[in-house]
Formats: structure tokens, C-alpha cells, sequence
């Protein structure tokens, strides 16, 4: 049996007990992936700061965690219910998560366009296994890191979006995750697959919002197909609660002349690690990666990127832009992998950071590997804060220093919001990051 | 090369030039490294007790590390028994009284390397400082320069004529605790160079050491040690080669820098170690830890190199800010050609107030050479209104080549301003055109190319060295094109 | 309206302002020439309140209260505009914004009520069209991508909007072309009245053949050298600046 004091052998004792109860435990494929996960972060266990990609992000307050693995019995509904925290402009089709389960009420997935399904994750297990047979862990391998190994063994919840080839789905779909438990401290493990084939188009929106004052774990994966010529945009808003844990891989694999906008704002949780990978290994694939992270207050926030370009003719460009205020720290680590033969390669990545306190810290290592010739690859990496001669400029026009500062601020963000393809999403999120924003307060009215 | 071309391809084979081995008589430490052979070479060398034991220290320390692996090099495990500690030349037992004691083949040697010693040296204006393998073997000008109150002499004399300078500094800036291969060099250093500049002194002339290993299979563990004592001046130079081997030879070097209040050192690296042939066979492994300390306010430390040589190069000529309005400058050119495996870059570590840094790092990849720029810029909690600049180009020649980029910056101090820009470029077929066009052959079209591309640093490093670099980036970048 | 008394401004240390006074009437136009580096810039900067400037010794009085302990927004609300001779160039903060922002502090600080976004609107259309202004730039980031005619009649849009009670224009007339310059001029002369002052800070005559001031004064070696009518403007323009210079180290 496993040594019950360590983390790695608690979760292996809790996987024993849990498995049976877990979703597609007749199917052996399944069984067996989950139990080479779980392994394989028994060997693993947690990452420490020795760990090149955990350098900056100490996840040893997770570890110490004893985050419950299943739902509570009873349920105690927070003030207001799950509903009033379901973000605005989350129309239909909308799938609505409370506490790890689809809240059938909340959700609304009926009109589709022909060609598009929207599926809970548990479902899809139950009547249609074969699709995610082909599928699970083929994009983000469960040993990728000890974090995708948990999701890999525990996974329980999610969605699967499938659109048709050909198929344009339209309005953007909603997944909305609205976490933690008044009664006990959760790890949630969600599983999101999204399908693109040939020549479709989607556009999927995560939201992650939780309880005031809860302490959980989410710890998401979700691996994107993106087939030929097909072209899949995927938002992200993570809103966790600032006393949560948020951990997410997200993967998207492309097939020649695809397409992929990945598009992350990071403004929740105590601590959050996203993970964005792409791998370009067919000719004439792009990808685009925008995010925004602040980190206030004592938050931690950790962007790693990573795209592989493999195929040549390739393209891939990243905006990032941190904001640390407070006791905050944002870090950005950006690799580029240019694979001998990538010719024609166009890999561009920028990340600016906006340090606003004495306690707050940066870290940003952007890098580039390249072994290719015929390349154009370049990065650029700024750290610094609010322009001194602009703060003057808006004083003179009468306007109060810390207003002054939240609009500068709001203008630092702004053009990453302006990166959102979609007109109803840009002008929802935008307000989402307004009031997330230091000094986002005294804007609004400005804005309205 | 994709090229079969005759002409190109006899260009690809051209020799490394300074690759002549001097025919010399030897006294060599048999190979292997314990307490013994620390105090061995401390008893060679008739140091104080201070010494042996800071040297045991550090062996004793070394003994408890383990290789670094993070480099983004690759190369076969380094048998460290198997490598001789001392190698001098026997000749020498007695130390030369003045150059006309010194080895005639010796001289000779240094002058096919083209070292302006003795009169040449005068006309370069430049005092020079050679170790032959592991021992100092001249210094020229230290009369002229004393008169100054300057010290500029081999380490090994510095130990015994100034030993309170020396253990006043060594070990200050790179403790022997700092890494593995510092350890080492704390434990083994056999020779080096040792500069003090007083107060107020302004270094009338460039000072300049050349370091070449000569014997087989012997390690070179040279130190250096530079103190700039308050509102003084120097540029300092070093030049490194060695002879074509077939085997790998380790070259440890440790070098410190003490910039005071108000002084200013400028410490530029030509290094033409022997970088192996086309199918990685030989060449030297260049382990260097250099590290400048801007310890009084407003000192300024500027490292430029041109790293051309080694099989494999590690090393990141660091400064720390420690002083108020100090400043710090990285200009490097690295090139990695045929098998070579260069793994450089620098830290700026800001400490003091108003400290500045500039990183300037070109890096040029050809045949199946990978290059990697790495870099730490730190901004302290107390570092109010730091500002650093890094730019870092790579140029890439030839399909089978990499060049990385791993910049690290790490800002506490929201008064700071962090700017890093990166490019990857090579040189176009339209660029090689038109010059072709306009009757410029390939090969000077390359040249012209990379040395513009080179410019920025070149432009940092002293005229005549300046000329001496292009030139070898011309003879190291010989067939890379095609 | 502005009463300065035996003003001293240094910049890191050095002198550029040693004993200058200056008294505005309401309703009254100065204009402040004088050769480069005289120090004109370094007082519409310090009128303004911005930092980096060390008043060493004498004071400014605007309406009896001093100005040199107010920050500059509230100076600003107080009634004093400084149309810069480089607008600064603010990415991601709409003009429209911006403008609403500033006019409403204004407005606030004035116990008027606060615009709503129709009335805004209305205002700042009306004012757009005295300058031959785009509406366009409404919708672009605070002077980005603007050409130089563009920020400078910005400038002016500006002045029109906020209505201070003082407005110091630093060089605004320095770049532009004959039909900016009318269209500069036409903003500023319209909002002429017995309450509001204005400082026309600048190198050549040529504004002040659009704008007639009341007063012109020299500046040089950081004091006012000479003070004359408008036809002092004239004979610099024909004359230069050495004499001044030259009369003013006769005199001192």
C-alpha cells in the first residue's frame, strides 16, 4: 500500500478508494489510462521549484491540501444560488457546472446549428466511449506534468464540443465551471475536448467562478483537435476564487492549414498555473496565444506557453501582458521550439508586465529554440510601470491621481481585450477585466 | 555542406591556424587530483599558509558537487582523474630574470600567435601578461607601470609580493562555493593574472593577457584577479588559444573583478581556443566563471567577448550593482561552427540605486554549431530606478545549426524598467545577391554581412583587437556558407 | 488673476529660473518669447505642476492662493489648462474617455452637475467643429496616431472644453501649418473674455499676428528682460533676440 504521509500516497490511497465510482470505470482502456496516471504521479509527485518549469511557482501549498476528491452528500447552496454566479452574457448554448456536476437548470444546449454537439464529459464516457478512446490523452499525454497525471486519474467532469466538418457553430459556446463547497475543501478535475474537423469553425468560452472565501483545486486539461483547415478560438476567464488553487493545460494539435486563437485572462484564484501548448506539425498551421494575468493582493499567477513548430510554414504569434500590484506576482515563461526542417517559420512573441507596488514581483523568461535557418523568429519582454508624462498629462486635465492610474492601467490592458475576435465577447469580458483591474472601481462610470 | 563545391569545400577544411604544437620540455603533475596534488601545486608555487588551506577548502568543497547539467550543451563525462593539474614549461624551474631569459621557442611561439610582446608590444602600447599552460611566463612593462603604483604581474608573484592584496580580494567576488568548476579552479588554479590599479590612476596603457595550453592532456586553471581602487581606470584584455588535439582538454578558468568607488574596468575576452574538426573530435572545454563586482558607487564594469574557439564554451561574465548610480555592460559575439557548442551570456544583478545595465549578445550558428545566449537580469527589492537593456540577435547559416535564447529577468522593484528584444535573422539570398551583383565575392559578402551584424560589439572592444576579432570570425566562419 | 513673485526653478540642481515677475490681469493675453532654453517651458511646466522642477525660492499666486502646494489636477480644476507643446501619446485610453473624464472632474469640483453621455456628446461636437477637427480621433487612443496639426488642435479642443479660468498654451503655434495656425488661433480667440487670461508661450511672432496680445515679455537668463505691447513682438521679430540679451547684461 502506499505511504499515506506523503501527498503522492494520499491521492494514490483516494484513487484506490474512488475509482470504482469513477466514470467509465467498466471500460478497461479507461481503467487502465487512469491507472497508469495515477502511477505515474506516484513516481512524479508534486513539482518543487528545482523543477525548471516550476521555478517561479511553488505549488507546495497545494500539496499540503487535503482537497476532498468527491462531492459532499448534502448540499449547502451559497447565498443567491449557483445561478447568480453564472457570468453575464453567458446566452445560449451554455453548459453550467455547480460544484462539479452539470446543473441541467443553468445549462442550455438545445438549439445547436446541425453538426455541433455539446456534451457533458460523463455522458460522452457512457454512450460514446469510442470517440474518447481515440482521443483522451493522445493531445496532453497524462504524464505531461503531475498535475495533468491527477486530471488523468481522477477526471470526472467536463464537456465535449464536436462540430462537424464544414460546420460553422456559430455563437460561442459557454462552459461555465462554478466551483467550490461551502462544506468541504474540493479538488475538481475537469475534462474539456474539443473536436474541430475539416473546415469547421467554434469558438468556446471556459469560465471558471467560484465562492467567496472557498479553498479548492481546479485542475482542468483540456486538448483541442483542430482538423484541416479548420479554425477553433478558445477564451478563457478564469475567475476563481482568491483563496483557490487553479491549475490548467490547455493543448490544441493542428492539422495543415488550421487555425487556433487561444485568448486567457487570469484574474481569480490564490495561486494559478495556466500551461498553453500548441504543436504546429503540419504545413501552414497558425496560432495566435493572447493573455492577460493580474496578480493583486497576494495572488500568484504563472503563464507558460510553449508551441512547437515541427512542419514548416508555420506562424505563431503571442500577447501577453502582466499587471502585479499589491503582494502579487505574475510570472511568464514563453518557449519557442523551431524542430530541424521548420523552415519558414514565423514565430513572434511579445510580453509586457506592469509592476504597480513595492511588494509586487515579475518574473518573464521568454525563449527561443531554434534549429532551422530560414526563420523569422523574435521576442520581446518589458518590465516597467505607468508612464510618468501621461500620469502629468491626464493630472493637468483635471483628473484625480488614482483615477489617472486605473485608466492608464485599464489602457495597458486594453489592447489585449481589443484581441477578442468576437464583438459580444469582447464587450463582456472587457467589463469583467475592468473591475478586476487595480483602480478598475473608479473607471466604471467613466466607461458606462 | 549542401554544396559540393571544391572550392568551398577546401575552405571547410582549412586547419585551425594557430594549431602548432611548441616543442617543449615539460614539468607535468602525472594525472589525478587529491589533497596531495592541491598541496603540491601550492608547495610549487611557495604560497602562504592562507592559500593551501583556502585551497583545500575548496577541493574539500568540490568534492561534494556535482557537474552543472543545465547547460544546453552535451558532451561525454569529464574523467576528472585523467587530466593533469600542472603542466610548466621545465625550463622555466628558475623563472626567466628578464624576456631575453625566456625560451626562444617560447617567444616564438607567442609571436606565430601574434602577440605583440617586447617592442611590439610597445607600439601596441599594451603590457602584456602570457601563461604558457599553467605558469606566467612574462610580463612586460611592469617596470613603466609600477612607477604608477600599478601591479600587473603574474598571479603566482602576486601571491608572494602582495599577499595581503591577495587575500584581501580573492575569493570576494566568485567564492570557491560559487559553482563546480569555480571550486575546482579554487582548488587547482596554477597561474593567471593579477592587476591592482591605486586611487585616482587612470591605466595609461591597455593591460593584456594571452593564455595558451600547450601540453596534452593537461587542465588549465588560470585565475585572474582585477581590483580598481577608488576613481581609477583600466581596460583589460585577454587573448586564448591552443594547439590542435584530438582529445578534449578542460580549461577552468576563474576570473574576479573589484571595481571601487568611481573605478571603471573594461575587460574584453579575443578567445580562439582550439574548437575541435567538423565531426566534434578534440577541442577545448571552456568552463569560466567571470564575475565583476561594481562594489562603490558609480563603478562601471563592461565585459566584451568574442568567443570564436572551444568545443564547448559555459560562461556568463556577470556583474553585480552593488554600488549607488553603478553600471554594468555585456557585449558578446559567440560563434559556433562545425560540432561547437557554445552556452554564454551574462547576469546583471542590480543591488544599488540608479544602477544601469546594456546586454548586447550576437550570436552566430553555422555547420552544426549550437548557440545559446543565457541570461539573468535581477532587480533587487532596493534597487530603485534600475534599467536594463538586452538585445540579443542570433544568425543562423546553414540548416544543421541552433540558436536559443533563455533570458531570465526578475524585477522586485516597481521603480524599474526591463527591456528585452530578441531577433533570428540569416543572412538572405537576396542580400548575398545583390552584393554579387555589385561584383562582391560570396565569401566577403558573408563577411561583410556578419560583421556588420557584429558591429555593436566590436565597436566596444580596443581598435586593434577590434581588427584581430574580425578577423578571426572571418577565418572561424571559412566555408560556412554554401 | 496670476500674481508671480520672485520665481526661482532649478532642474537637477542647475538654475534656469532665477527671479522672475510676472502679473495677469483677468481678461488680459501675455505672450512669453525669448530664445531657446530661456526657461519659457520650464514655467508653463511649473504653472502646472510638474514634478522634476524645484522651485527654490518666490511664489505663485493664482486668484490670492498659492498654487505651488496643489497637485495638478487640482490645479486644473482650479481653472488652469496648459496646452503642451508635445501632447503626450496614451495607447488604449479612448479620447472620448478621457475627455468625459477630465470635463466631469471639472464639473464636480465646480459643484456643476456631471454630463451624461448625450449632453457630452453634444458638447464636444459643437466644440470639434470650430477646430476642423475629425470625429474620428473621438474614437482613437488619446493622441495616438495623431498627425501634428491633429494634437495641437486637440490641444485647443481641450481648452475649448474645460473652459479655465487661465490657460497656458507652451509653443502650440511650433509645427503647424497656416490653416492649423488660423484654426489654433480662431479656438483660443474665441474663448477671449474680461474672466479668463491666457499665456501664449513661444519662439516666433507669427501667432501673435492672430492672437494680439496685451502684453509681451522676453525671457532671458531666467528672468523677464523686456515687457512691451505687441508691437515689442514686431521688433523682435525684425531685430532677433541678442539685443535683448545684450541689454539685459548691460542692465544687470
Amino acid at each position: 500500500m502506499s505511504n499515506a504521509s506523503t501527498a503522492a500516497g494520499r491521492y494514490a490511497d483516494a484513487f484506490d478508494a474512488r475509482a470504482p465510482a469513477l466514470p467509465g470505470h467498466r471500460l478497461a482502456w479507461l481503467r487502465d489510462m487512469r491507472r497508469g496516471a495515477i502511477d505515474a504521479f506516484s513516481r512524479s509527485g508534486f513539482p518543487t521549484p528545482r523543477h525548471e518549469h516550476w521555478k517561479y511557482t511553488n505549488v507546495a501549498p497545494i500539496e499540503k491540501r487535503a482537497f476532498e476528491l468527491e462531492a459532499p452528500s448534502s448540499r449547502i447552496t451559497p447565498a443567491g444560488g449557483p445561478g447568480a454566479h453564472v457570468p453575464k452574457g453567458c446566452a445560449s448554448p451554455c453548459l453550467v457546472f455547480v460544484d462539479g456536476r452539470v446543473d441541467h437548470d443553468l445549462s442550455d444546449v438545445r438549439a445547436l446549428p446541425s453538426g455541433v454537439r455539446i456534451e457533458d464529459f460523463t455522458h460522452v464516457v457512457e454512450h460514446d466511449s469510442g470517440f474518447l478512446e481515440d482521443r483522451l490523452g493522445r493531445i496532453v499525454p497524462a504524464e505531461r506534468t503531475a498535475f495533468t497525471a491527477l486530471n488523468a486519474a481522477f477526471m470526472d467532469a467536463g464537456a465535449v464540443v464536436r462540430v462537424a466538418p464544414n460546420t460553422d457553430a456559430g455563437a460561442p459556446v459557454h462552459l461555465v465551471f462554478v466551483c467550490g463547497s461551502p462544506e468541504c475543501e474540493r479538488a475538481y478535475h475537469p475534462r474539456i475536448v474539443i473536436a474541430a474537423g475539416a473546415g469547421a469553425r467554434v469558438a468556446v468560452v471556459e469560465h471558471f467562478v467560484g465562492y467567496d472565501d472557498a479553498v479548492y483545486l481546479d485542475n482542468v486539461v483540456t486538448e483541442v483537435e483542430v482538423a484541416e483547415g479548420a479554425a477553433v478560438e478558445h477564451y478563457k476567464v478564469q475567475r476563481a476564487s482568491t483563496t483557490a488553487y487553479h491549475v490548467a493545460a490547455l493543448q490544441a494539435k493542428l492539422a495543415a492549414g488550421a487555425s487556433f486563437h487561444s485568448w486567457a485572462v487570469s484574474l481569480g484564484a490564490r495561486l494559478a498555473r495556466h500551461d498553453i501548448d500548441v504543436t504546429l506539425d503540419h504545413e501552414h498551421a497558425r496560432c495566435s496565444l493572447d493573455g492577460l494575468y493580474v496578480a493583486n493582493g497576494r495572488q500568484h499567477v504563472d503563464f507558460h506557453t510553449n508551441v512547437e513548430h515541427v512542419a514548416p510554414q508555420c506562424e505563431s504569434r503571442e500577447y501577453y501582458k502582466g499587471i502585479a500590484g499589491g503582494r502579487g506576482r505574475g510570472v511568464f515563461n514563453g518557449r519557442v521550439h523551431v524542430h530541424p526542417h521548420a523552415q519558414k517559420t514565423e514565430a513572434h512573441q511579445t510580453n509586457r508586465n506592469l509592476l504597480l507596488s513595492r511588494n509586487a514581483e515579475i518574473d518573464t523568461k521568454p525563449q527561443l529554440e531554434i534549429h532551422a535557418d530560414d526563420v523569422k523568429c523574435s521576442h520581446g519582454a518589458t518590465i516597467g510601470q505607468l508612464d510618468e508624462q501621461m500620469l502629468f498629462y491626464l493630472r493637468t486635465r483635471g483628473i484625480p491621481e488614482s483615477t489617472a492610474r486605473g485608466m492608464l492601467t485599464y489602457g495597458f490592458a486594453r489592447d489585449v481585450v481589443e484581441r477578442i475576435n468576437r464583438p459580444d465577447l469582447r464587450e463582456t469580458i472587457g467589463t469583467a477585466v475592468l473591475a478586476h483591474l487595480p483602480g478598475g472601481d473608479g473607471l466604471r462610470e467613466i466607461l458606462e | 555542406m549542401d554544396t559540393p563545391n571544391a572550392e568551398v569545400d577546401a575552405l571547410v577544411r582549412r586547419e585551425y591556424q594557430h594549431g602548432f604544437v611548441t616543442d617543449l620540455e615539460s614539468d607535468t603533475v602525472p594525472p589525478g587530483l587529491d589533497e596531495d596534488v592541491v598541496r603540491l601545486i601550492s608547495r610549487k608555487k611557495g604560497e602562504p599558509e592562507f592559500l593551501v588551506e583556502w585551497r583545500l577548502k575548496a577541493y574539500r568543497h568540490w568534492l561534494t558537487m556535482a557537474e552543472p547539467r543545465w547547460a544546453n550543451v552535451d558532451h561525454s563525462p569529464i574523467d576528472y582523474n585523467e587530466i593533469s593539474y600542472y603542466s610548466a614549461p621545465k625550463s622555466k624551474e628558475d623563472g626567466p630574470k628578464s624576456l631575453d631569459e625566456v625560451d626562444p621557442k617560447l617567444l616564438e611561439t607567442y609571436e606565430k600567435l601574434g602577440i605583440p610582446l617586447e617592442e611590439r608590444a610597445a607600439l601596441a602600447g599594451i603590457a602584456v601578461d602570457a601563461v604558457f599552460d599553467s605558469v606566467s611566463v612574462a610580463t612586460t612593462f611592469k617596470d613603466k607601470l609600477a612607477e604608477q603604483g600599478i601591479i600587473f604581474c603574474a598571479f603566482s608573484e602576486a601571491v608572494r609580493e602582495h599577499p595581503a592584496l591577495v587575500e584581501q580580494y580573492l575569493g570576494t567576488v566568485v567564492p570557491y562555493t560559487d559553482n563546480f568548476f569555480a571550486a575546482l579552479n579554487s582548488a587547482v588554479f596554477s597561474d593567471g593574472s593579477f592587476c591592482y590599479i591605486p586611487k585616482g590612476v587612470r591605466c595609461p596603457m591597455e593591460l593584456s593577457t594571452y593564455f595558451r595550453i600547450n601540453a596534452a592532456k593537461t587542465g588549465q586553471f588560470e585565475r585572474t584577479l582585477v581590483v580598481a581602487d577608488e576613481g581609477s581606470y583600466v581596460s583589460y584584455l585577454e587573448g586564448c588559444t591552443a594547439p590542435v588535439r584530438d582529445e578534449n582538454q578542460l580549461h577552468a578558468a576563474v576570473v574576479e573583478l573589484v571595481a571601487l568607488e568611481g573605478a571603471e574596468i573594461k575587460y574584453s575576452t579575443v578567445q580562439n581556443w582550439y574548437p575541435g574538426d567538423e565531426n566534434g573530435v578534440g577541442g577545448i572545454y571552456n568552463f569560466v566563471t567571470k564575475r565583476g563586482d561594481c562594489r562603490g558607487d558609480r563603478s562601471k564594469i563592461s565585459w566584451t567577448q568574442v568567443e570564436t574557439g572551444s568545443a564547448i564554451t559555459w560562461k556568463y561574465p556577470s556583474c553585480i550593482l552593488r554600488g549607488d548610480h553603478s553600471v554594468g555592460a555585456f557585449y558578446s559575439v559567440a560563434l559556433s561552427n562545425l560540432r561547437q557548442q557554445a552556452d554564454t551570456g551574462t547576469k546583471m544583478i542590480h543591488l544599488g540605486r540608479n544602477t544601469r545595465s546594456t546586454i548586447v549578445s550576437k550570436g552566430i550558428s553555422a555547420g552544426r554549431g549550437q548557440n545559446s545566449y543565457r541570461g539573468l537580469v535581477q532587480i533587487g527589492k532596493g534597487a530603485e530606478n534600475a534599467r536594463n537593456y538586452t538585445q540579443c540577435d542570433s544568425l543562423l547559416m546553414g540548416d544543421r545549426c541552433g540558436a536559443h535564447t533563455f533570458p531570465y529577468m526578475e524585477v522586485r522593484n516597481p521603480s524599474a524598467n526591463v527591456e528585452h528584444e530578441a531577433t533570428t535573422s540569416k543572412i538572405s539570398d537576396d542580400q548575398l545577391f545583390y552584393c554579387r551583383q555589385r561584383g562582391i565575392g560570396e565569401e566577403d559578402a558573408v563577411s561583410m554581412i556578419v560583421n556588420g551584424f557584429c558591429k555593436e560589439v566590436f565597436r566596444e572592444l580596443p581598435m586593434e583587437f577590434a581588427v584581430e576579432a574580425q578577423k578571426l570570425l572571418e577565418v572561424s566562419l571559412e566555408g560556412a556558407v554554401g | 488673476m496670476l500674481e508671480i513673485r520672485d520665481l526661482r526653478v532649478a532642474v537637477d540642481g542647475k538654475d534656469i529660473l532665477i527671479g522672475l515677475d510676472l502679473h495677469v490681469a483677468p481678461g488680459e493675453v501675455h505672450a512669453i518669447m525669448g530664445p531657446n532654453g530661456s526657461g519659457k517651458s520650464t514655467l508653463a511646466h511649473v504653472l502646472a505642476g510638474r514634478e522634476g522642477y524645484e522651485v527654490t525660492g518666490g511664489e505663485i499666486l493664482f486668484e490670492g492662493h498659492s498654487l505651488l502646494d496643489l497637485e495638478p489636477e487640482e490645479r486644473a480644476c482650479a481653472g488652469v489648462f496648459l496646452a503642451f507643446q508635445y501632447p503626450v501619446e496614451i495607447p488604449g485610453v479612448n479620447n472620448t474617455y478621457f475627455l468625459k473624464a477630465a470635463v466631469n472632474a471639472i464639473r464636480r469640483h465646480r459643484g456643476q452637475s456631471e454630463l451624461d453621455a448625450m449632453d457630452f456628446l453634444t458638447l464636444v461636437r459643437e466644440k470639434l467643429g470650430v477646430l476642423h477637427l475629425d470625429e474620428s480621433l473621438l474614437r482613437r487612443g488619446v493622441n495616438v496616431g495623431f498627425s501634428g496639426g491633429e494634437k495641437k488642435r486637440n490641444e485647443i479642443f481641450q481648452l475649448a472644453l474645460m473652459e479655465p479660468k487661465l490657460a497656458i498654451l507652451d509653443e502650440t503655434d511650433s509645427g503647424l501649418d497656416i490653416d492649423a495656425l488660423k484654426d489654433v488661433a480662431h479656438g483660443v480667440n474665441a474663448l477671449r473674455s474680461p474672466e479668463r487670461s491666457t499665456i501664449l508661450v513661444t519662439h516666433y511672432q507669427r501667432l501673435l499676428d492672430h492672437i494680439v496680445p496685451d502684453r509681451v515679455h522676453v525671457l532671458s537668463g531666467g528672468r523677464i528682460a523686456v515687457s512691451g505691447g505687441s508691437e515689442l513682438a514686431r521688433e523682435l521679430e525684425s531685430r532677433g533676440y541678442d539685443w535683448v540679451r545684450e541689454e539685459a547684461a548691460a542692465g544687470a
